[in-house]
């Protein structure tokens, strides 16, 4: 991603981009599901929807699906979009709060044309008609990242990107400055650059093996430091969704793909081996897999620097939070934007790095807390793990905002950072997380008027929802169903 | 849950009590009797304390008030006609110390990019000034007015708008308001705040009467009566003397304040319908002594401080009256729903400091790094001027043209872009791809908006004649 966006920004002005990579390195596999903001990558890009999503055997995704999390057997969708319209100047979920306590009406979900759309396995593009219900949501994809990141390799090496099959096998750097001056690959060749970009995952090849940066680990409040990997089989209704199910020692992910289904377990190794894992994986797989399953291991947390001296880490060199809210690619993505931005003009400036470090920090830190909210917004007391998360001392950013809103439904609001208010009233709420009370406002209109529109909002969610073809009818219909096969189960 | 609508039931029997019969206290009558409708009853006491601290408003809003202003009932046809309100392009800052120029800090909508690039980045590298791009700036420095148009083809379309507008005038017009409103109006003055643990348990009148309340609104400005009371301590920055000159203008100036520099301070013009207003800010030879600065916790038990009993700061840009609107629709966010505030207390607390520490540092930009006069005024108002988010913003404005952006600031971009320039703040680095166009190309993109520009301008019509026209209109909309 980092080569073919600064590819089509720099290209003819004089910035020499080289790729290393190695074929014998596999990627993670994980972080297949997006967020919205992947689009705005797509078409800066200049890459056609309908391409990318043939290529990549893309599914159009309309939110997280989260089962098992506030109690055994709940589920809810945490939606791209906003809930109902905007009425009478008022977050909407405040007056459903007030007819909820008057026992006047169903689930928030259901005022949501994106979780009444993906329940029902279908899928369109928003409306233009802002007023219009089926407008007021975004969407994302969900895709093969080995085939994502060999459409964006032929990208770079077409807008001139130098690729280079190897591995690093020795750092230089500058015995003043402390900069890295050169890489020698396994061949023996030298690569000698101005900037160098770490997107060389876990291991951070060049941000911690060669510079030393330091790691803050947050394993405290996000303990889970395993996964394991596998794609299966797809079966049933192709589905634009993610699902997120919660464990006793974690959780596993399921990302429906046209030509697969991907499956993974993030868990807590003091609570499950990983063979035990493995096979709670396997046997819950909804096909017959496609592969060995993959192990990873991960600590949660991130570089105390991203960018130090002359290395950028992105993607997992810089840090690692788990794949729960499909935030790994959005990450990657807020880390080129920034350094697009802060590309350096003459050699590397100190306020230029100081200014990346400060904004992925406080996007890292953010992401954080919106993940640990899943864990700690629970009724569950079922398991060891569930039992730590009941006992933990939250950061006060999260506690902060969990009073607020059992208090009154209030969802205290920043402007930097991914997660806007409505996502946070749909974990709170999906996990039974219900405010004592509610925005006194909502007050001001009769009772019956406000029932009286609140059914229409409903009424108008289903009937646009009939309307709205499967997915993998528009999926034929739009030109994007992939002819990429299926891996063969072995 | 049916004890929580107990709880929010029993709650909205107590009233809100709103104390002060200045801006603050008339704006937040109406405005929480407008948005709050019969679900809490409103008492307000527009004699509970003195209304000189007013003139810490300034004279100016920003575009965003409109709106805000409309759900008072202060719409465009009101002010224009009921009172001397008049439109404004923005402040014009003239000799200001360490600038090369004036310049006008006009409101305007983001200037497009050239070739995805933020156009600081072309104006640093072409070495161009911004000012002949800005609209508004242009009008307002001709003298000439018109209301923004939709289609976005048409270069005015581009300026926002502001009023220039006397703090009276609106207490006038809000006070008639508040009389058709479901208000409970009370004209006693307080002569004493009963409290007990931490909260206002009644205020007594001199009319004998006791008012008790569920939340109370300080609006007393300087005088800070409840606030006081309950020990919230104003941590005093620097005082400042300021003086106001009220002068018959037959003529109306400029759809712009001017602020202008001298050895002693500063002095705003503001064009009123009628009249023009100065108002002269100076280290302390002449005028009335006010404390700048700020209460550490603006809401304390059951009390909140609104506006100028809450921070004082120079009305040197529309930061005092942004800041008030903030004031209002935080409490009315965080209106409480029982005796326990804490959650409400500490929420609007921590929004209060982001937003006062938001604007000032606004302020504090016209006096960060400036050779000012060797005068007490400046040399207080320059030490200060110093915090770590002002400087970064600079630093990094300077170093290679970024806007550093906080969460929900009050200030938008355009208006930061303006201001350093206006300070003659240069980027020493621009984007490298901004040679994405070429020089040339730039050059004719800036020259055919100049001229643009230029044109719509000339074919505005003075602000003077623009409101007489406007108001002839409107009087003729009215009769039919």
């Amino acid at each position: 991603m980092t080569a073919a966006a600064l590819s089509n920004k720099y290209k003819g002005l004089g910035v020499e981009i080289t790729l290393i990579e190695s074929e014998q390195i596999g990627t993670v596999g994980v972080g297949e599901a997006t967020l919205p903001h992947i689009r705005f990558f797509n078409e800066t890009l200049g890459i056609g929807e309908r391409d990318f999503m043939k290529e990549t055997a893309a599914t159009f995704k309309l939110g997280i699906e989260f089962c098992d999390w506030g109690r055994l057997g709940d589920s809810y969708i945490h939606p791209f979009g906003d809930y109902g319209l905007p009425l009478h100047g008022m977050e909407f979920h405040q007056l459903w709060l007030r007819l909820k306590q008057q026992g006047l009406v169903s689930r928030l979900d259901d005022y949501s044309y994106p979780i009444v759309a993906a329940e029902a396995g279908r899928f369109q593009i928003p409306s233009g008609d802002v007023n219009a219900i089926g407008s007021n949501f975004g969407y994302a994809y969900q895709f093969d990242s080995s085939l994502y990141a060999k459409f964006l390799r032929g990208y770079s090496e077409r807008n001139g990107v130098r690729r280079i099959e190897g591995k690093v096998t020795q750092t230089s750097l500058d015995p003043e400055t402390g900069n890295i001056e050169s890489l020698t690959l396994e061949r023996g060749e030298m690569i000698e650059a101005e900037l160098f970009v770490d997107c060389s995952g876990f291991r951070g090849v060049l941000i911690e093996q060669a510079l030393e940066t330091g790691y803050d680990e947050w394993s405290d409040w996000l303990p889970c430091n395993r996964a394991v990997a596998v794609p299966c089989e797809a079966r049933g209704k192709l589905l634009p969704y993610t699902r997120a199910t919660a464990r006793s020692a974690g959780w596993q992910w399921r990302i429906p793909l046209q030509h697969r289904t991907g499956n993974g377990y993030v868990y807590w190794n003091e609570f499950i081996s990983d063979d035990e894992a493995a096979h709670q994986l396997m046997s819950t797989l909804e096909g017959p897999a496609l592969a060995e399953p993959k192990q990873l291991y991960f600590k949660t947390g991130r570089r105390k620097k991203f960018w130090n001296k002359n290395v950028v880490s992105i993607g997992l060199s810089g840090g690692f939070l788990e794949p729960l809210e499909s935030t790994s690619i959005h990450l990657i993505q807020e880390g080129i934007t920034s350094l697009i931005e802060l590309f350096p003009v003459e050699g590397v400036h100190p306020l230029d790095v100081e200014e990346y470090n400060d904004r992925m920090a406080l996007n890292f830190e953010r992401v954080r807390d919106f993940l640990l909210l899943h864990y700690v917004a629970t009724q569950r007391d079922d398991s060891e793990m569930w039992r730590y998360f009941r006992d933990m001392t939250l950061p006060d950013s999260l506690q902060e905002k969990l009073d607020a809103w059992t208090r009154r439904g209030y969802v205290l609001r920043y402007e930097v950072g991914v997660f806007l208010p409505p996502s946070w009233v749909a974990v709170m709420l999906g996990q039974n997380l219900m405010p004592i009370a509610y925005d006194p406002r909502a007050d001001r209109l009769p009772l019956d008027e406000l029932d009286t529109e609140l059914q229409g909002i409903k009424s108008a969610t289903n009937d646009a929802v009939t309307r709205t073809p499967d997915q993998s009818v528009f999926l034929e219909r739009y030109g994007a169903a992939t002819s990429v096969a299926p891996l063969m189960a072995s | 849950m049916a004890e929580a609508l107990e709880l929010m039931d029993t709650h909205s029997k107590n009233p809100i009590v709103v104390c002060g019969g200045g801006l603050a206290g008339h704006m937040a009558a109406v405005y929480l009797a407008n948005r709050l409708g019969d679900s809490r009853r409103i008492v307000f006491l527009p004699n509970a304390g003195s209304i000189s601290s007013d003139v810490l408003y300034g004279t100016v809003t920003a575009p965003t008030a409109y709106d805000f202003l409309r759900t008072l009932g202060l719409d465009e046809p009101t002010l224009i006609q009921g009172t001397s309100t008049s439109f404004s392009f923005g402040t014009g800052y003239s000799g200001w110390p360490s600038t090369k120029s004036d310049w006008v800090q006009c409101h305007h909508l983001p200037l497009a990019a050239i070739k995805g690039v933020p156009i600081q980045h072309h104006l640093a590298r072409q070495q161009t000034d911004l000012q002949s791009l800005l609209v508004s700036a242009v009008a307002a420095g001709a003298g000439r007015f018109a209301h923004p148009p939709q289609d976005p083809r048409i270069p005015l379309s581009r300026a926002e708008y502001g009023y220039q507008f006397d703090p009276a005038d609106f207490v006038r017009v809000l006070g008639q308001i508040a009389g058709t409103l479901d208000i409970e109006i009370n004209t006693s003055a307080i002569t004493a705040v009963r409290t007990d643990s931490g909260t206002i348990s009644q205020l007594e009148l001199d009319s004998g009467d006791h008012i008790k309340g569920g939340l109370f609104l300080d609006c007393t400005g300087s005088d800070r009566r409840l606030l006081d009371v309950l020990g919230a301590s104003f941590a005093v920055e620097r005082s400042i003397s300021v003086d106001v000159e009220v002068q018959d203008s037959p003529t109306l100036g400029p759809a712009m304040r001017t602020v202008s520099a001298s050895d002693a301070g500063w002095m705003a013009v503001t064009h009123l319908q009628g009249r023009t207003r100065r108002l002269s800010v100076s280290d302390g030879s002449r005028g009335t002594e006010m404390d700048l600065g700020q209460v550490s916790t603006p809401w304390v038990g059951n009390c909140v401080g609104i506006g100028q009993s809450a921070y004082a700061l120079e009305p040197l840009t529309p930061a005092p009256m942004i800041l008030l609107q903030a004031d209002l629709e935080r409490v009315l966010e965080l209106i409480p729903i029982g005796d326990d505030m804490e959650i409400e207390r500490r929420e609007y607390n921590r929004r209060f400091h982001d937003d006062v520490s938001h604007a000032r540092i606004f302020q504090n930009a016209l006096f960060k790094g400036i050779e000012a006069p060797n005068a007490p005024y400046w040399e207080e108002a320059m030490s200060c001027a110093h915090s770590d988010a002002l400087d970064r913003k600079i630093a990094q404005f300077e170093h290679r043209g970024l806007l550093v952006k906080y969460d929900l600031e009050p200030f938008n971009e355009e208006d930061w872009l303006i201001l350093h320039h206006g300070m003659g703040r240069c980027p020493r680095h621009f984007d490298r791809l901004a040679a994405r166009a070429s020089v040339d190309e730039v050059t004719q993109q800036f020259s055919g908006l100049q001229q643009a520009i230029q044109q719509i301008v000339s074919r505005m019509p003075p602000h003077h004649t623009y409101v007489a026209n406007l108001k002839r209109y409107l009087e003729k909309q009215q009769n039919g």
